[in-house]
């Protein structure tokens, strides 16, 4: 067995920019004039200099009316309420976690919001918050739901219902949050025996599918370390992975379509080999052809 | 910017490999990075780097009033600076827990352990005396900072020098450097900040000055041996360093931070040394196979590549040196060399580049500008392209590229056909080995 190194010059990289037949939005940089005339109020992203609006991020022009605002490719993610977000506990404090979100604040998930062990609703007391250590400690991952914002930006959370809880045995991908498309539902069991958590802010978790018997109102705090994932589940799992990373290498959307479509690219390729940039481009380019004719129809 | 977390898996993953004997970066388990020291023009300037982390120490003195407690010592301050230079979390300003946590240790080993002869800087007793002022900045953290700087502030006071001064009745002249050599410091010893991590069930040693882990008593020693035998050979890198320093500067060489900051090339996420290893065992058995089966095997076309594999002292682990082969575009393949095989054929075991100890890699020699190489070809003779030397001037830089030990670039190599003038001749293998070129890109034919 020989091992492959791959060593290429950074300047003979991929080219990773597929056009797609839509226009391309037109892109700003910072620093760049974006309009000399008066008259415009400034948002978020641009500031004045000697008269003329530029831009302080690289993005595209939002224009509401006379507001113009430059909205950023590449952000940390602005919760909205009701989004779906994957995030792990840094902190335990009184009667509250904090959890990481890709934010630029720590997102609060309060002992009120989470489903007690036993399902039951009752008041919280001293012994809950001395046993909350118990049900999430520091780096165990959750998905959730947001709640509300506070006025400072950051994010409450919750995980009242069932489907939400703690995340046991699977793989976290980290990719942009804007390349998270916004939909119904963000809970997908793909067909492929995995299932597949989009959270908005940028975090999936991709895990074996749980068959539904197995379902028990335990409140999503139970952890399942010791069952052994078979080896067919763990490589569709990481082929997954790779399909993901190579969407969001070429900037595509996700979704539960498009990251199927990609899977099914990538089966004429090995798992290890979609690590690559070749590999990865033509599963992309590949993808983004079967949603457009999926689009025409 | 808040630090970014470990993900649980990540840590046991960590204490797993710690508790099978293996370090993330292939070290043993009392092995340090390398240290380097490099002197500025100033006396008393210096910088540390230890593996990537970078620490810079600067003595500067002045006159004042001694403490009325003490009226015939000098004084000497140390300050710590945590800049967001060195790592994103941290602060500006001194109130994070481990620049405090530093600014004692440093405090502890350098004033508390009374190294430096605070009585030489007295000038007139109660009036006037030396000030020193060590001022410690971290330029990038990436581990052991107690080391680092620990070594940074004690270069730099051996190497600072104090100016002159005569004191004549009721005046005192302080003389510049230009007129009267400056006098260096008195250091009584050399007190070296070593530590250790420990890890649970004392499997691992930690030594911290002010840890909380349980340990056995002998572990302490065994601890303390350990470090006196590291801090011993820190003590000898400064020296040498010191040493060397001298010289330059008697010799009228030009010194500086030259040496360590380069404008012409990127570094960033550069290494200096490429560390590779491979498990070697089933390599090797798969190429004796190969050899023995006579494939037609690769050729190469373009420049050869080769790949550091590790330092030179750990020749000896690796039995099987490996060489690069180029297949296509883009990627390479590493196959190990095969051992000298006693066959009666002279195998072109890349002789040369192989067996263990001797460093055989590839030294561009000084600039960049023409590079001379010759490719290699593995394995068996008859069926086997030669390809002579490889030799083309380009001024590009990036072409470039040396992986080996001294290299500060990325590992990045530009396998294109194009840039690179070749002669590809087909030889038959005759077994002798003035036809089989090797690695070395010396001369040109």
């Amino acid at each position: 067995m020989t091992q492959n190194v791959h060593i290429r010059l950074a300047s003979q990289r991929i080219d990773n920019t597929i056009v797609g037949t839509s226009e391309v939005p037109r892109l700003y940089t910072p620093g760049e004039i974006i309009t000399c005339r008066s008259g415009f109020m400034r948002g978020h992203g641009t500031y004045m200099e000697e008269d003329a609006l530029t831009a302080s991020v690289a993005g595209v022009v939002e224009q509401v009316n006379k507001l113009i605002s430059v909205r950023p490719i590449k952000n940390r993610y602005n919760g909205e309420i009701g989004d779906v977000v994957v995030g792990r506990i840094t902190e335990v404090q009184q009667k509250r976690w904090k959890v990481d979100t890709n934010s630029r604040l720590d997102s609060v998930l309060l002992l009120s919001s989470v489903n007690l062990p036993g399902g039951e609703l009752r008041r919280r007391g001293t012994e809950d918050e001395q046993m909350m250590r118990k049900y999430l400690q520091e780096g165990d991952l959750i998905s959730a739901e947001v709640q509300k914002i506070y006025d400072d930006g950051s994010l409450s959370l919750y995980t009242r219902s069932l489907k939400y809880g703690k995340l046991c045995q699977g793989v976290l991908v980290k990719v942009f949050p804007s390349l998270v498309k916004r939909r119904k539902t963000h809970f997908h069991n793909l067909p492929c025996g995995a299932s597949m958590i989009l959270g908005n802010n940028g975090f999936i978790w991709i895990c074996p599918t749980v068959s539904e018997d197995e379902e028990n109102g335990l409140g999503g705090f139970t952890e399942n370390l010791l069952e052994v994932v078979p080896r067919t589940d763990r490589e569709v799992i990481a082929r997954l992975r790779n399909c993901i990373l190579a969407l969001a290498n070429c900037k595509m959307m996700l979704c539960d379509t498009s990251i199927l479509y990609a899977f099914e690219e990538s089966q004429k390729y090995e798992v290890l080999e979609l690590l690559r940039p070749e590999p990865m481009l033509d599963v992309c380019v590949l993808t983004q052809q079967r949603l457009y004719m999926q689009e025409d129809e | 910017m808040k630090e970014s977390m470990l993900s649980t898996c990540e840590k046991s993953f960590i204490t797993d490999a710690i508790a099978e004997g293996k370090r993330l970066d292939g070290r043993e388990m009392d092995e340090s990075r390398v240290m380097r020291i490099y002197f500025g023009t100033d006396w008393g300037c210096c910088q540390v780097s230890l593996g990537e982390t970078k620490v810079l120490a600067q003595v500067s003195c002045e006159v004042q009033k001694p403490k009325t407690t003490r009226p015939n010592e000098g004084m000497l301050f140390l300050n710590t600076e945590l800049s967001p230079m060195g790592s994103p979390h941290f602060e500006v300003g001194l109130q994070s827990e481990l620049a405090v946590q530093l600014n004692r240790l440093l405090e502890k080993c350098i004033k508390d352990s009374r190294c430096v002869d605070l009585e030489s800087l007295c000038i007139v007793a109660e009036e006037k005396v030396w000030v020193l002022r060590v001022d410690i900045n971290v330029l990038n953290h990436e581990g052991n900072l107690v080391a680092a700087a620990s070594a940074a502030a004690l270069t730099a006071l051996s190497h600072f020098r104090c100016p002159c001064v005569t004191v004549t009745g009721q005046e005192t002249v302080i003389h510049d450097p230009s007129e009267k050599d400056a006098v260096p410091l008195n250091l009584h010893h050399y007190p070296v900040c070593v530590s250790y991590a420990i890890f649970n069930k004392g499997e691992l040693c930690g030594l911290h000055l002010g840890g909380s882990s349980l340990t056995s008593h002998d572990l302490i020693l065994q601890c303390a041996n350990r470090a006196a035998r590291r801090a011993a050979e820190v003590v000898q890198i400064m020296k040498l360093a010191l040493k060397e320093d001298a010289d330059a500067r008697a010799a009228g060489k030009s010194v500086g931070f030259s040496e360590c900051i380069q404008e012409t090339k990127l570094l960033a996420l550069s290494q200096k040394q490429l560390g590779l290893q491979l498990d070697t065992s089933q390599l090797r058995g798969e190429t004796l196979k190969l050899v023995q089966k006579k494939n037609k095997h690769i050729m190469y076309d373009e420049k050869g590549v080769k790949v550091d594999s590790g330092q030179d002292d750990r020749d000896e682990d690796v039995e099987v040196e490996p060489s690069v082969i180029l297949l296509d575009r883009g990627s390479a393949e590493l196959l190990p060399k095969q051992k000298r095989i006693k066959t009666e054929r002279t195998v072109p075991t890349e002789a040369g580049v192989g067996e263990g100890g001797q460093n055989q890699w590839m030294k561009i020699e000084g600039d960049n500008e023409s590079l001379d190489e010759s490719d290699e070809v593995m394995s068996s003779p008859s069926d086997v392209e030669v390809i002579k030397e490889v030799s083309y001037e380009g001024n590009k830089l990036v072409d470039s590229i040396e992986l080996s030990g001294d290299s500060e670039e990325e590992e990045t190599v530009v396998l294109n056909a194009a840039d690179v003038n070749m002669s590809v001749e087909n030889t038959d293998d005759s077994g002798t080995s003035e036809n089989i070129r090797n690695w070395y890109p010396v001369k040109q034919w």
